[in-house]
């Protein structure tokens, strides 16, 4: 009745406001970061996978013209260009580059799925924190810098050589070439080579 | 019988009687009023956690839907064919042969039926790739929606936790709400200033 009045005890309900205001403030944040990261989306994806595609189809084009020109000459020196065997081998050739571009398709995919699993963990990252945090502004500058870092122009990758048994056909065909010489000589002597006379069949020796 | 002091001493009884049922009368309103407050504050806490818990139940509840067999199943066949469609429409038949107007046919006949032949090889190579390539992008996606689910329980669980945690401190400021208002003390009082006055007498 006397004396100075007992303040009320507003503990809870301070508490309560402010546990409301973090909340609040989280929702906040995770909207930043949403917003933030919404052009990570399919297009994004897709575009990355096109950009790579793209840059690993030209260098396989390149590739592909090499190896085509030194088949053909190869065979030609050889004269069997318009040969059964030299089908083959152009068919392998066709055959080869189509491989190729199926695989730098499948790896244009991984590269997309490999950019959205990195996108996906930066952004986890960024809601946890945002989460201890609860600081909208905070998590705006973290994702903007997070999501930035995307957006950079990345290092290409080189696609590995495709053709290599097609560019070392002139090395394997000359091979090949003093092979035949070298069968087309066995059985018969060219003292002139310095040849032997190889017998047909084994020789049996007697002790 | 009517003089002063009985009056004064019956009157004072009285009042004090009064003063103390008025005290009892108050404390247990007091009493009743912090477990009505206790009650409110847990049956408040009580509607937001199934709030959060309906939230989280429904997040749960799409994660589900998303990463369960027939999600998964599904993913994977669309994984499939997208895959072998797009490295597929890459590959071509078309090629310059490099053969002189006097060529055999037979040459160039075999040429194109071999490439066919290459072609049919690669489109079925892309296919089994694009099959082997389609768990993992199943898994991929499953998993991506599992760790989505998971941030979004994890908002939910912190919301529920935070708010939990205030129920004590709102239990415990109920509980130091005024039960008296003094007026049954004061009628106590004056009571027995009235008994120890006729009494006097």
């Amino acid at each position: 009745m006397c004396g100075p009045d007992v303040p009320e005890d507003r503990t809870a309900e301070l508490a309560r406001e402010a546990e409301e205001k973090r909340t609040g403030l989280i929702d906040q944040g995770a909207k930043s970061i949403d917003e933030q990261f919404a052009g990570f989306n399919d297009d994004f994806f897709n575009g990355a996978r096109t950009a790579q595609l793209d840059a690993h189809s030209a260098q396989l084009a390149d590739q592909y013209k090499a190896a085509q020109e030194n088949t053909i000459f190869d065979l030609a020196r050889r004269g069997q260009l318009e040969s059964s065997s030299g089908a083959e081998r152009l068919a392998e050739l066709n055959s080869t580059h189509n491989q190729a571009l199926g695989d730098i398709s499948l790896q244009a995919d991984n590269r997309a799925n490999e950019l959205r699993s990195q996108v996906e963990a930066q952004k986890a990252q960024l809601l946890t924190q945002n989460q201890s945090a609860a600081d909208p502004a905070l998590a705006k500058v973290n994702a903007q810098a997070s999501a930035g870092t995307f957006n950079q122009p990345q290092e290409p990758s080189t696609l590995a050589n495709v053709f290599g048994s097609f560019l070392n056909s002139g090395a394997t065909a000359l091979n090949s070439g003093k092979f035949d010489q070298q069968v087309a000589n066995i059985g018969q002597r060219n003292p002139n080579q310095g040849g032997q006379n190889i017998p047909s069949s084994p020789s049996k020796v007697v002790s | 019988m009517c003089e002063p002091a009985t009056i004064a001493v019956l009157a004072g009884a009285a009042i004090s009687a009064a003063g103390t049922a008025y005290t009892t009368s108050e404390q247990k309103k007091g009493v009743k009023r912090q477990v009505d407050a206790r009650n409110d504050a847990a049956e408040a806490e009580i509607g937001r956690q199934e709030q959060f818990s309906k939230q989280a139940q429904e997040s749960f509840a799409d994660t589900l839907d998303a990463t369960g067999a027939d999600a998964e199943a599904r993913r994977r066949a669309e994984a499939e064919a997208r895959r072998t469609d797009n490295a597929n429409n890459t590959i071509s038949t078309a090629f310059d042969a490099p053969l002189s107007q006097s060529a055999n046919p037979i040459v160039a006949a075999t040429l194109n039926q071999k490439i066919g032949e290459k072609h049919a090889q690669t489109q079925n190579h892309n296919a089994l790739k694009a099959r082997q390539a389609s768990f993992g992008d199943a898994l991929f996606g499953g998993s991506q929606r599992i760790n989505t689910g998971a941030q979004q329980l994890g908002l939910i669980n912190g919301k529920s936790a935070g708010s939990a945690r205030l129920l004590g401190l709102e239990q415990q400021a109920a509980g130091q709400q005024r039960g008296s208002s003094g007026i049954g003390d004061l009628l106590t009082g004056a009571g027995q200033v009235g008994l120890a006055a006729g009494t006097r007498v």
